[in-house]
């Protein structure tokens, strides 16, 4: 019982990065119809200026972590300037393509300045252990959690009931008519990167002490949060919260309980069989397509 | 008249070339672009003609690649083991195309990206038969056939140019029959080609499963050539890498396919001082592929013709 707690824990750990790494790509996805290959490698970026903010300035690990997120964000928006905006009216396989050459520049120069080799980054929660009823928590796990349950329950409740957020939503779910509606898109585009960008980086420097930071930890991470888009459904926020924390969960138990070689084979396989069975996502309605 | 002149000069010089480049390390770069130019054609089948991305064709390469090391290490005879490969790869491409190519938009290249990875882990877990990370080794060379002994690696350069030659031709008939035809209307608008009858999961089945088989026979080719496999050859940025040469060569054009393997491969072999950069370049090569000239080299091919015929 007490290792299927244990499991649990690590199980949310996971799952929580998840959603915070798929909720700017499903809606990027919805907005742009865009699968944006990049969106992981913001992750990985988020994560390196944090650990330079650590290590090379000086910063505490509390303070690096909204200070890499913003950095990201801006990272984020001058991407979708450059390498994204000019492809507004292109066709839709050159975004993705785009998305993967960014994904490349950005995985290589990070390598460049910071080499290949897996870092640690140090925080202060690491090695506090909580005593729990017969269970042993790592304070930095119980941080995890808890920052990102806060993140996301902040990002819910501005897409759920800001202005802002239904612009968003509505701009995800059928941009034309958002448009006639009055809503600037453009803007509302560059805002969905930014907020993205910056749940992205949160998620990497989040995850950091926990695992190491390497120049591609990035590429899993996209692949992932492509399973957890699907999952909960595009462009769905809701969905990507729920569909993360089940992926994270189902691949803790079976990486605790069956094989830790093929736990990211489990991953795909859940995401083949959403495709075969409710390609709409486990939430989604099938919708006929119109001309 | 012209036409027929400056292919049968191509052709010559391509013929001549081992015998007047008497250089093994040279003749091993242009077998490995042979490689990379099947793979690419392969790719172009269904993301050129058909629009559907596949970010996974490292699989089929893989598959294909084990395929024929496996059964060869059991003493199948090569040549039986390499042609294995082919149909072996396109049950896959069945499996995964069957279910996927009937959704519209990006879920074909997602489901193919998770197909290649699972296929990546599988290559690297399964030690009882892939030997896991240490890979395959001792891959016979095929058998002599035509005074070819395969002893040389001119004897593998001709191997390949004729598979090539074969290939380009499939694609050119491909392009011009009754499929390429529904292909390309398939690429242009889904919904329209359907309505115009055009049997649309059909034909992009179809372009996928010849697209997986040929992918697993360059994998049959490299199998023979190398003689050593590691599942660290097929991974997501092997596909990737494939997807860049189709994009810089061309989408969609075969001329484009071929030009793109060829300048690529040579490219990495020759900037391999500066490797460290050369994914950096690769990455900006993409973006303004896409964003200046999105029809790729042989796009930029045939304006500088265009503008010489013009004077």
């Amino acid at each position: 019982m007490i290792e299927f707690l244990q499991q649990t824990i690590n199980g949310l750990v996971m799952g929580s990065n998840y959603v915070l790494t798929a909720l700017g790509l499903t809606l990027i996805f919805g907005m742009l119809d865009m699968l944006n290959f990049a969106h992981g490698e913001l992750l990985m970026v988020g994560a390196f200026v944090a650990l330079a903010l650590v290590t090379g300035l000086g910063f505490s690990y509390v303070v690096a972590i909204p200070v890499a997120m913003a950095v990201v964000a801006i990272f984020g928006v001058i991407i979708q300037r450059l390498a994204f905006h000019p492809l507004r009216n292109a066709d839709r396989v050159s975004l993705l393509v785009s998305s993967l050459g960014v994904s490349i520049i950005l995985q290589n120069l990070v390598r460049l300045v910071w080499g290949p080799d897996p870092r640690n980054m140090p925080s202060p929660f690491s090695d506090v252990q909580i005593q729990l009823g017969g269970m042993a928590l790592n304070g930095q796990r119980l941080f995890v959690v808890l920052v990102s349950a806060v993140f996301i329950a902040i990002l819910y409740y501005v897409i759920q009931r800001t202005k802002v957020g239904i612009a968003m939503r509505a701009c995800a779910f059928d941009m034309k008519t958002a448009r006639l509606m009055g809503i600037r898109a453009n803007k509302i585009i560059l805002m969905t990167f930014a907020i993205g960008a910056a749940l992205a980086a949160a998620a990497g420097t989040l995850l950091a002490p926990i695992f190491s930071v390497y120049p591609t930890m990035g590429a899993m991470a996209t692949t992932k949060a492509f399973v957890v888009v699907l999952l909960g459904g595009i462009g769905n926020v809701g969905g990507a919260i729920v569909g993360g924390l089940i992926l994270g969960l189902v691949e803790t138990y079976a990486a605790g309980y069956w094989s830790s070689e093929y736990k990211d084979v489990i991953a795909f396989v859940i995401m083949i069989l959403v495709l075969l069975f409710k390609p709409a996502g486990l939430f989604g309605k099938n919708v006929q397509e119109k001309v | 008249m012209k036409k027929y002149l400056l292919l049968f000069l191509l052709a010559l010089l391509l013929l001549g070339f081992p015998l007047l480049v008497d250089n093994d390390y040279f003749i091993h770069i242009l077998v490995m672009c042979g490689i990379n130019i099947m793979l690419v054609l392969s790719l172009n089948l269904i993301s050129g003609f058909a629009g559907q991305v596949s970010m996974g064709h490292a699989a089929f390469f893989g598959i294909g690649a084990y395929t024929t090391g496996l059964l060869a290490l059991q003493d199948v005879p090569m040549w039986v083991a390499m042609f294995l490969s082919a149909p072996a790869a396109a049950i896959f491409g069945f499996l995964i195309g069957y279910p996927v190519l009937r959704l519209k938009g990006h879920f074909f290249a997602i489901a193919t990206l998770g197909f290649g990875e699972i296929t990546h882990l599988i290559l690297n877990n399964w030690m009882e038969v892939t030997n896991g990370p240490m890979g395959l080794s001792g891959i016979p060379r095929p058998e002599a056939i035509l005074g070819f002994d395969f002893s040389s690696k001119s004897h593998y350069y001709y191997m390949m140019l004729l598979f090539i030659v074969l290939l380009v031709y499939f694609s050119l008939r491909m392009k011009n029959s009754k499929t390429g035809r529904a292909l390309m209307a398939i690429r242009t608008d889904e919904i329209t080609a359907r309505s115009m009858g055009i049997n649309v999961t059909y034909y992009k089945n179809l372009a996928f499963i010849w697209s997986a088989a040929i992918a697993g026979f360059a994998g049959a080719a490299y199998a023979s050539f190398i003689q050593f496999l590691s599942p660290e050859t097929f991974t997501t940025s092997t596909s990737i890498n494939i997807l860049t040469m189709l994009l810089i060569g061309g989408i969609g054009s075969i001329t484009g396919s071929v030009l793109g393997g060829l300048f690529i491969t040579a490219m990495s072999e020759y900037l391999r001082a500066f490797a460290e950069y050369q994914m950096l370049v690769y990455g900006l090569l993409m973006i303004l592929v896409v964003i200046f000239a999105p029809k790729g080299l042989n796009g930029l091919v045939e304006k500088g013709i265009a503008l010489l015929k013009r004077r």
